[in-house]
């Protein structure tokens, strides 16, 4: 589970399984005889839908006609239009003129809205460049692909009619509407009016107005009949599909049984607003998939594992891929809000018929208030008795950033159910790391919730804020975000990618056994202290830019973006593991992060250890040791364990194995071939050190960084140069000047940092105190907090001698003081070193990645051997 | 909303949108997504950091033209617990629009007496319309004695306030006649926060510019609406509101021609169309507008304004550019 199957396997199976039934699936093509539709989806692929390549899909040929037959639209309504029929562009109503014109044989009427997949399914933005080209920019919602893909007749045949919803809608839409009128094409305006609670008798009479006035622009303009008898006949039949639509959601989403897969449900739902152009054809197909969905219930048979974590979509995502991914991480839609709910509500045969319509054109979720749109969220959620509800933001689309918000908050006010805000990603794009991450992040918390863990729906529901070419993350704790997009190759990379999932789980598993889990913020804070104590130590250090943001509420601008990211999670109460965790350590390193830990400490218990700044003071040492030995204390007492000398000793010869096997991996950097990217040695760094997790991360890390060495696979071109990156600690997600420097075509054989070899360079003796052989390692850990820092230029000094860098890069985070200033004798030192140096100040944001680039473009031109 | 109807039951409207601020777009928080227009940011922002006048207001007037503006009436109501009566303005124009638009304004009505515990009486609103009136006359010939700037505040401020008390401060007012300026201009686009406008002229004045009309939704179509001396009763004035051009009504020509005629009639020698990022209506129609513009002899200079500061100086250095084009003659 799920049983889907690839692109690749539909094309070994069609001959066999589909052949015989092309015959069955026909659709009218303006010919005498319908034609069929029925192609494996290689061949929609083919001919540009490349996104289907990415796709899986249900097995069976039914399922298989239902992705064809929309696929094949296009191709029905040029026929259609070639045979002379009558084009009818609907826009915005998503249901409503299709019905109208259903039993109008000399029309053929599409729902033009559904352009806006378009430029993902088909991986091409040229809909959304003709659109910027009439000003329909890069901060509209994407459903500007409609003005593109109405602009030349080829995508969709021109239009004889468009008829255009407006009113109390989406202003995005609108603007795509009066756009599309400014082109030349004839446009019907006519106006959605807004609702209350419920509909009025007098929103119905005004509905039913401007519908007969749509009816006269038809008979007027094309002269068509859509006398009463005509329209109750459409009305008849679009009845018989939405009947049908309904039963088929109620099969899909129900509990207990899951016989069809997200992504076809959504395909289903699609097919309500505009038959797929074709009526007739529409109904049969659907009577098929209804067929299927009570066969598979009767049964028993499923195509997901219907124990699966039960998720109410809310507005359907522009990639489809994101159907697929919910299911591969273990849950399943329940319920949808995709803003078409309308559209398969039964018209009522007893009215008049523009009555009928009308009553159901007002059911249109967006025409009232956003409180109205969540209550039928809700609706939806209890009905079919979900158990979190994913709220879809698309960029630009000014109706998400206003009402998603407002749902959430019914949604866990009135059901107590945890809420996701996922914005939606670039036009283009594959799914970014980001959401994959929150969403996996999501789908374990909701299990965690199932088995009564300790987060509640308000802590666990997460919202995201940003853009579409910033995607943020609220549910994941950052010492390492959940991975970006994904430079890394080999599975063992992407698996690291969204390592946090399983170390959240691993957290939840280990404090239900009885362990403590411990937050710590800095290398100075001996871990092994904490597993002497039998707790998991666990990083909290903050790596996502949109945390800044967050952060920024309490904390001034002019402060270290790691420290306003780390207590923005805080905040936000976003960090499942600062949230359960049973003790902070903290520190006082820089004043930032010690002035920052104050307004923390409420939360938990909390340890600030006192680090003196005097390195080659004995008695700052003494000060350090007596520090040490208060936290263990602490411990004791907060954890309620003794830390025994034997546990001690234990963790630090667990903890020296930890350091010496992460230095092992400089190994494949050290040597002339090098065999790991710094990104990747970045996605490694785990933030809980030295579990058996991240043991078996490291050792398919091994494996497979001795795989591509026997096979001589270098991440490096020969005279790559060698980059030493120094500075301030950098992780996944902000780690855009490691990421730029092997774009430039350098290769990052060590970071000097936190982050990178510092930590790990020096073990614990194993003689002696315990505690003061701990506190003494950790205390000669060279930090720009120190002075004077010394052990820095020590470390750098041997770190050149052993991986011979081309060039030095210091790494600045703006407003961290000390190693900016520490930064002038780190260039002095570099040229004492004659190596080219170059000191990047930056922050968490992605503008000055340009200027960065052409920085370190010409760096590494100039050190290229 | 025409104003003139809580004025002919005894009521004070209060003009909400002035109380914007840009420092308001950080206040906002995530009550809102980025992407969303500033101005709607500025507005709930101050609704949630300090605007106490606000909170208190026993109705809040939610009569929309944009989605935003829709969805941000509903979230003031939400977070502060105050009664909201909103209403969107048809976007079509069709006599069933207006008959919709008419309706909602006497269910308003109905709401207001509910809340003024008086009867809409039509000498009442015969008199609250001749009021308003005389005061966008007055306010009227105030623009060309005045700063934009401080025109714009001098407006923002008439409208706080009762139309009595508004009248009889104008109507004693005497400023003297001034020059014109040397470049003429125009601005249109998205609603803007006062604290914006007086940095716009303030960059203005230094350049030797001044705006001279505007067709922006939160100061020039306050004083356009121009009932006839006649107008006494609530469909007439209805008409009058419901007529105004707007970039959002469908089809939207007349606002182009709306937008010609004015730049035409104060012989604007530019338009500066200053758009708010996520401002759909308005950022849609650039290319248009430049288009409907091109026969006359006004350049238009597109402005799209985030919420940040650092726009400044880039804003600057386009009208100084601007100014340098209209110095030289056109090919």
């Amino acid at each position: 589970m799920p049983t889907g199957i690839s692109i690749a396997e539909w094309d070994r199976r069609f001959a066999s399984k589909c052949a015989a039934l092309r015959g069955r699936y026909r659709g009218s093509y303006g010919r005498s005889e319908p034609a069929s539709y029925l192609y494996p989806p290689s061949h929609w692929s083919s001919l540009g839908d490349t996104r289907l390549a990415r796709l899986r899909y249900d097995p069976d040929p039914t399922s298989l006609a239902l992705c064809s037959f929309l696929e094949s639209q296009t191709e029905r309504l040029h026929a259609r239009a070639r045979a002379g029929a009558r084009v009818i562009a609907a826009m915005k109503d998503l249901g409503t003129v299709p019905a109208m014109l259903a039993a109008v044989p000399e029309t053929v009427s599409f729902a033009a809205d559904l352009a806006y997949m378009q430029p993902t399914t088909s991986e091409d933005p040229r809909f959304l460049q003709a659109a910027a080209e009439r000003g329909l920019g890069g901060d509209f919602c994407d459903v500007r692909a409609v003005v593109g893909a109405l602009s030349d007749g080829e995508y969709w045949p021109r239009p004889d009619l468009c008829t255009a919803a407006v009113g109390a809608c989406c202003d995005d839409f609108s603007a795509c509407m009066q756009s599309v009128a400014a082109m030349g094409l004839a446009v019907h305006f006519w106006e959605l009016p807004e609702v209350g609670a419920e509909a009025s008798a007098a929103d119905a009479e005004f509905m039913e107005r401007e519908l007969q006035s749509l009816r006269e622009g038809f008979e007027g303009s094309l002269g068509l009949d859509l006398s009463d008898a005509r329209l109750t006949a459409g009305i008849r039949e679009v009845n018989r599909l939405r009947a049908l639509v309904r039963e088929i959601r109620d099969l899909a989403y129900a509990p207990g049984a899951a016989p069809l897969p997200a992504l076809e449900c959504l395909l289903v739902e699609a097919l309500a607003v505009d038959f797929g152009s074709d009526l007739e054809a529409a109904t049969a197909l659907l009577e098929d998939v209804a067929e299927l969905c009570r066969r598979r219930v009767a049964d028993g048979e499923n195509a997901l594992d219907p124990a699966s974590v039960r998720l109410t979509w809310v507005t359907p995502a522009m990639d489809v891929c994101l159907q697929n991914l919910t299911e591969d991480l273990g849950a399943r839609v329940a319920g949808t809000e995709y803003m078409l709910g309308h559209a398969f509500v039964e018209l009522d045969e007893s009215l008049a018929p523009l009555a009928a319509l009308a009553r159901a054109a007002l059911d249109d979720p967006m025409i009232g208030s956003s409180a109205r749109r969540a209550r039928k969220v809700c609706e939806q959620a209890q009905r079919y008795r979900a158990e979190g509800v994913v709220l879809v933001s698309f960029f630009g689309a000014s109706h998400c950033a206003w009402e998603n918000r407002i749902i959430a908050e019914e949604v866990r006010d009135s059901l107590g159910l945890p809420t996701l805000i996922l914005n939606e990603h670039s036009t283009g794009q594959e799914i970014p790391a980001q959401i994959r991450g929150r969403l996996a992040g999501f789908v374990e918390m909701i299990r965690a919730r199932r088995a009564g863990r300790l987060l509640s729906a308000a802590e666990i529901s997460v919202e995201g804020g940003t853009n579409a070419g910033g995607e943020r993350s609220r549910v994941m704790p950052q010492c390492c975000d959940a991975g970006s997009d994904g430079a890394s190759s080999g599975d063992i990379f992407e698996r690291l990618e969204g390592s946090i999932l399983e170390e959240i789980s691993y957290a939840q598993e280990q404090q239900q056994a009885g362990h403590g889990l411990v937050g710590i913020y800095c290398e100075y804070t001996p871990r092994e202290v904490i597993l002497a104590a039998g707790a998991m130590p666990v990083c909290l250090c903050g790596f996502t830019p949109e945390m800044v943001e967050v952060g920024e509420q309490d904390l001034p601008g002019n402060l270290c973006p790691l420290i306003k990211s780390s207590y923005g999670y805080i905040k936000d109460r976003a960090c499942p593991f600062f949230e359960n965790a049973d003790a902070i350590v903290a520190e006082t390193t820089c004043d930032g992060k010690k002035k920052m830990f104050e307004l923390i400490a409420d939360r938990h218990p909390t340890f600030v250890l006192e680090l003196t700044q005097k390195p080659d003071a004995e008695a700052a040492f003494t000060h350090w040791l007596s520090e040490v030995r208060a936290l263990s204390a602490f411990l004791e007492k907060t954890l309620d364990v003794a830390i025994t000398e034997e546990k001690l000793r234990e963790a630090i010869r667990a903890m020296n194995r930890w350091r010496s096997r992460h230095l092992e991996l400089y190994e494949f950097t050290r040597s002339d071939q090098v065999y790991m990217t710094g990104v990747e040695r970045l996605l490694i760094n785990q933030r809980i050190a030295c579990t058996p997790l991240e043991d078996g991360l490291l050792d398919g890390v091994f494996a497979e960084l001795r795989r591509r060495r026997e096979a001589g696979e270098t991440v490096a071109a020969p005279g790559a140069p060698r980059v030493l990156v120094t500075g301030v600690p950098i992780g996944m997600n902000v780690e855009k000047v490691i990421r730029l420097v092997e774009e430039a075509g350098g290769v990052v054989v060590v970071q000097e940092a936190c982050s990178g070899i510092k930590p790990i360079y020096e073990n614990v003796s194993e003689e002696g105190d315990p505690l003061e052989a701990i506190a003494r390692k950790y205390f000669r850990l060279p930090c720009s907090c120190f002075t004077a820092n010394s052990g820095r230029f020590e470390l750098l000094d041997r770190l050149v001698e052993e991986f011979r860098p081309d060039v030095v890069l210091d790494v600045v985070w703006m407003a961290c003081h000390t190693y900016n200033v520490e930064s002038v004798l780190v260039r002095r030192w570099a040229q004492a070193k004659q190596l080219p140096f170059l000191k990047v100040e930056t922050d968490y944001s992605t503008s000055d990645t340009e200027q960065l680039r052409t920085r370190i473009q010409s760096l590494m031109e100039m050190t290229r051997k | 909303v025409p104003r003139e109807l809580p004025a002919a039951l005894g009521l004070v409207p209060v003009f909400v949108d002035s109380c914007a601020v840009a420092s308001g777009v950080a206040e906002v928080g995530e009550t809102v997504g980025s992407d969303s227009c500033s101005f709607c940011r500025a507005l709930l922002g101050a609704s949630q950091a300090g605007a106490e006048w606000l909170r208190r207001l026993p109705l809040l007037i939610g009569g929309s033209a944009c989605d935003q503006q829709r969805r941000l009436f509903e979230s003031i109501g939400r977070q502060w617990d105050i009664p909201v009566h909103g209403f969107v303005v048809p976007r079509t124009r069709s006599e069933n629009a207006f008959e919709r638009y008419l309706c909602q304004l006497k269910d308003l009505v109905a709401r207001l007496e509910g809340l003024s515990g008086t009867s809409l009486r039509p000498e009442s609103l015969a008199k609250a319309i001749a009021q308003y009136r005389r005061l966008r006359l007055r306010l009227r010939e105030l623009r060309e004695r005045m700063r934009f700037s401080s025109f714009a505040r001098l407006a923002a401020a008439c409208f706080q306030l009762p139309v009595d008390v508004a009248l009889e401060l104008l109507e004693g007012a005497e400023l003297p006649s001034r020059p014109g300026p040397p470049v003429r201009l125009m601005l249109a686009g998205s609603c803007a926060t006062p604290t914006e406008l007086e940095d716009l002229d303030d960059c203005l004045r230094e350049l030797g510019a001044e705006v001279v009309a505007d067709a922006l939704p939160t100061l020039g179509a306050l004083l356009e609406p121009a009932p006839g001396a006649s107008c006494a009763a609530l469909e007439e004035v209805a008409r009058v509101w419901f007529d105004q051009p707007d970039p959002g009504t469908r089809p939207n020509e007349a606002w182009f021609e709306y937008i010609k005629s004015r730049a035409d009639a104060v012989q604007a020698q530019a338009l500066i169309y200053r758009c708010l990022r996520f401002c759909d209506l308005c950022s849609a129609e650039a290319v248009r507008l430049r288009e409907t513009l091109a026969p006359l002899p006004v350049l238009v200079l597109d402005e799209e304004l985030g919420a940040g500061k650092g726009a400044a100086a880039r804003r600057r250095t386009r009208i100084e550019a601007l100014l340098e084009g209209l110095r030289c003659p056109r090919a």
